[in-house]
């Protein structure tokens, strides 16, 4: 592969991270990232637009997914020490650079905001109706702030932690549930063609393109060359919880499932076995929680290090605290209610997400490729 | 155990033990925290109507026991009598929530529905529309979805008061009553889904009190499950009892805990039969134009008791008990399917989603005629029964001089 020094040289030559994660705890990180809140609302909206296709969504949006960290190894590929932001200066240019690095300043601290105003919210509803949304916010926010301070390394380690038992008690919950399941519930497939599963899938889809977080962390990646294998693995993981939440609630549900809120808790609600396996929500919360934890922590860590990178500061660490306080603030101003996240969530967010996470992101990347080529020419 | 006397490991360690019980005092629910002794743990709910139409809701509440730390401990059998482990309270409202909101202001604690298994609705209730308390109970978030639900004949209310002998409330007679499947096994999420759904109707258990043994308190005794309360739309609107009910269980696939009392052609006594093994089948089919369900019953039992001098070794009269319990079967689910599809025009059995689910195209093209094709849906019905045990006896027993034939 070509590296062009000079280029490469004009922007930051330090990284600001000296921690190093592996591939594998790359790919785990992601999990929680892109499940923790999808989880949520996911079959909710998947269910209005598909029907009883709704497991059918998760499979198209995982393409989605797939695109993104096809543009997050490309432009990984074409600068492999840098991030999206620095590698942006480097393609654009100072100014262009900085201007597109810009956004995702404003962008970041936006959905971190949306994030942890979604896990509020639940907290507050299903757990906690009496307790301020600041002081559940803000604990949550300074544990991650802890976290991320920490470095990559801790936070890798912690994904990997809680990623075991996330995936361990989702598991065991589902099972619990197979006596009240119906699977005939699952016909007829494709009713009204594919279409409607299709419309389902931009909730989905505009969840998996937060696989772009893979452009940030990739050059803090020690084997890079296990990264692909194992990021593809890491899509496949989340699809199958996906597809497997969706047939869960499909079969308990049926077409009420669009009618709940958050149709996963309430089939943890319904879990009832031998009289005494019961009123189980509080353990899916507090598995919930790990895995917000993870996705909360992993981007704030990545607008702290995209504002470090952009205005070129030597570390990042004296920024984690403000940067935090600034997402509490955002989630504050994202949405007054509930029911506007809910709305979020089913229509604006997903074209705003795919905009900022794919589209964006695709756009430097073809830039980048064309004026590597042109480059290529001209010193041939 | 060796001990370490390393001072670095004991800070390590002293430190870690001083921020878990930091942790601890942190985790007690912040401004949640609710004390269970401040808490009126409801068990079951009634819902009735008033004269004027206004919401009467009825609650069986748990009255923890003092005797536990009091009464050095001998609280079995004796000592308590069942009538001292939950109370009733009772509020009116416009709707259900007024009703509820009333009824925390007639208590001194927190009323918390987490716990309320059972959910009993009037008739008179139920006859008026039960949408609102439906949208109650899965709206308002302490309840649970997994609450059965029951269709009272008298007041609701008159069956959560009753103070049941053999369980620690009539709550619990009814959880277990639900679970062990006597009636149909209704949840409120079922219950929603089936009133939702396709079908726009539904069959609750149907509950009546057991008249107190002589003597006895009028509450000292236990609702149990007599019939059926079929739902059309939101409303109910009809009764059933046995044959008929156990004609609709067979049709839902629900029936348990039966026994069949069968005479065979040409025998004046009767043989009894236990199945245990009973599954309904639907299957769709639309050919020319006619829409046909194919229903099949299949069941399996044992004898359990023989007064005919028939001998169950013999095939031919297994087989003719088979047929006769074909009949009976027969004039079970032949009634039920005139009465839903002819008389009361209401899709209790699930046909138009199992049209739906395996006839796709015709229903698609046929959706908006449903409620003209349902009526003329024809109901094929097919039976077959197996005897395959006949208890621990082979021959008749008690039959005087049987013993004697062997010398004939």
């Amino acid at each position: 592969m070509v590296v062009y020094t000079n280029l490469e040289m004009s922007g930051v030559d330090v990284m600001i991270e000296h921690g190093k994660i592996s591939a594998a705890q790359l790919s785990i990180i992601m999990v929680p990232t892109v499940l923790a809140t999808s989880i949520l609302s996911v079959p909710s909206i998947t269910m209005t637009y598909a029907g009883q296709d709704m497991w059918l969504s998760p499979i198209w949006a995982s393409i989605l997914g797939l695109m993104s960290m096809w543009v997050a190894f490309g432009l990984s590929k074409l600068y492999p020490k840098s991030t999206l932001i620095e590698s942006s200066v480097l393609i654009l240019g100072k100014w262009g650079g900085k201007l597109f690095g810009l956004l995702y300043l404003l962008f970041l601290p936006h959905i971190t905001g949306v994030i942890i105003r979604q896990y509020g919210e639940f907290i507050v509803r299903s757990a906690l109706p009496q307790t301020p949304l600041f002081a559940i916010v803000v604990s949550m926010v300074l544990v991650c702030a802890i976290n991320v301070r920490s470095g990559i390394e801790v936070v890798g380690r912690t994904a990997q932690i809680f990623v075991a038992i996330f995936i361990l008690f989702a598991a065991f919950l589902f099972v619990l549930l197979i006596r009240d399941l119906h699977p005939e519930q699952i016909l007829p497939i494709g009713e009204a063609g594919l279409l409607p599963s299709l419309r389902g899938s931009v909730a989905p889809g505009a969840w998996f393109t937060e696989y772009i977080l893979l452009a940030f962390l990739l050059p803090y990646v020690h084997d890079r060359h296990k990264a692909l294998h194992k990021s593809l693995l890491s899509i496949l993981a989340v699809t199958l919880s996906m597809v497997i939440t969706n047939f869960v609630c499909l079969f308990l549900m049926g077409d009420l499932t669009d009618s709940f809120q958050y149709p996963v808790m309430i089939a943890a609600r319904y879990i009832s076995i031998a009289d005494f396996m019961q009123h189980l929500e509080a353990i899916v919360i507090a598995i919930w929680i790990a895995g917000i934890f993870v996705k909360i922590s992993i981007f704030i860590y990545v607008f702290t290090l995209s504002t470090a990178e952009w205005l070129e500061l030597k570390a990042y660490r004296s920024l984690v605290l403000p940067l935090s306080f600034v997402c509490v603030i955002f989630t504050y101003w994202v949405a007054t209610s509930q029911t506007d996240i809910v709305k979020l969530y089913g229509t604006s967010a997903n074209v705003y997400t795919i905009v900022l996470l794919l589209v964006m992101p695709s756009l430097l990347l073809l830039t980048g490729a064309i004026k590597n080529k042109w480059f290529k020419r001209r010193s041939a | 155990m060796r001990i370490n006397r390393s001072p670095i490991r004991f800070i390590r360690i002293a430190s870690l033990f001083l921020s878990l019980s930091t942790a601890a005092m942190l985790l007690q629910g912040c401004w949640d925290r609710v004390e269970i002794n401040d808490l009126a743990i409801i068990l079951a709910t009634g819902i009735d109507v008033t004269d004027k139409q206004r919401v009467h809701i009825s609650v069986q509440i748990f009255i923890p026991r003092q005797s536990g730390s009091s009464s050095s401990g001998s609280n079995g059998g004796s000592a308590g009598s069942p009538s001292s482990v939950t109370m009733v309270q009772t509020a009116d409202g416009d709707n259900i929530a007024e009703a509820m909101n009333r009824l925390q202001r007639k208590l001194s604690r927190h009323v918390f529905w987490g716990h309320c298994e059972a959910i009993v609705i009037g008739k008179d209730a139920a006859s008026s529309g039960i949408r609102q308390y439906l949208d109650f109970l899965l709206r308002f978030p302490q309840i649970r979805e997994h609450a059965y639900v029951y269709v009272s004949e008298q007041h609701a209310v008159e069956t959560i008061a009753l103070l049941p002998p053999l369980e620690r409330s009539s709550a619990e007679v009814l959880r277990e009553m639900g679970n062990m499947k006597l009636g149909t096994k209704v949840t409120v999420l079922n219950l929603a889904e089936s009133i939702d759904g396709l079908s726009k109707s539904a069959v609750l258990s149907r509950l009546k009190i057991i008249p107190s043994a002589f003597g006895q308190s009028k509450y000292a005794t236990m609702p149990y499950v007599r019939g059926l309360a079929l739902f059309k739309n939101d409303r109910y609107i009809k009764s059933i009892a046995e044959p008929n009910s156990i004609g609709m269980l067979i049709m839902l696939n629900q029936l348990e805990n039966i026994v069949f009392t069968v005479k065979p052609e040409g025998e004046k006594t009767f043989i009894a039969i236990q199945p245990s093994n009973i599954t309904t089948d639907l299957t769709p089919k639309v050919v020319n134009g006619k829409w046909a369900m194919d229903i099949n019953v299949r069941m399996r039992g044992q004898v359990i008791l023989n007064s005919t001098n028939l001998s169950l070794l013999d095939s031919k009269n297994l087989k003719n008990i088979e047929a006769a319990w074909t009949e009976l079967i027969k004039g079970m689910v032949e009634p039920v399917l005139h009465l839903a599809q002819q008389e009361l025009k209401t899709d209790f059995f699930g046909y138009a989603l199992t049209f739906r689910r395996y006839q796709a195209k015709e229903w698609a093209k046929n959706k908006e005629n449903w409620e003209k094709i349902y009526p003329n849906v024809y109901s094929n019905l097919s039976i077959q029964t197996r005897i395959f045990g006949t208890g621990k006896s082979n021959d008749p027993q008690g039959i005087p001089g049987q013993a004697d034939k062997r010398n004939k």
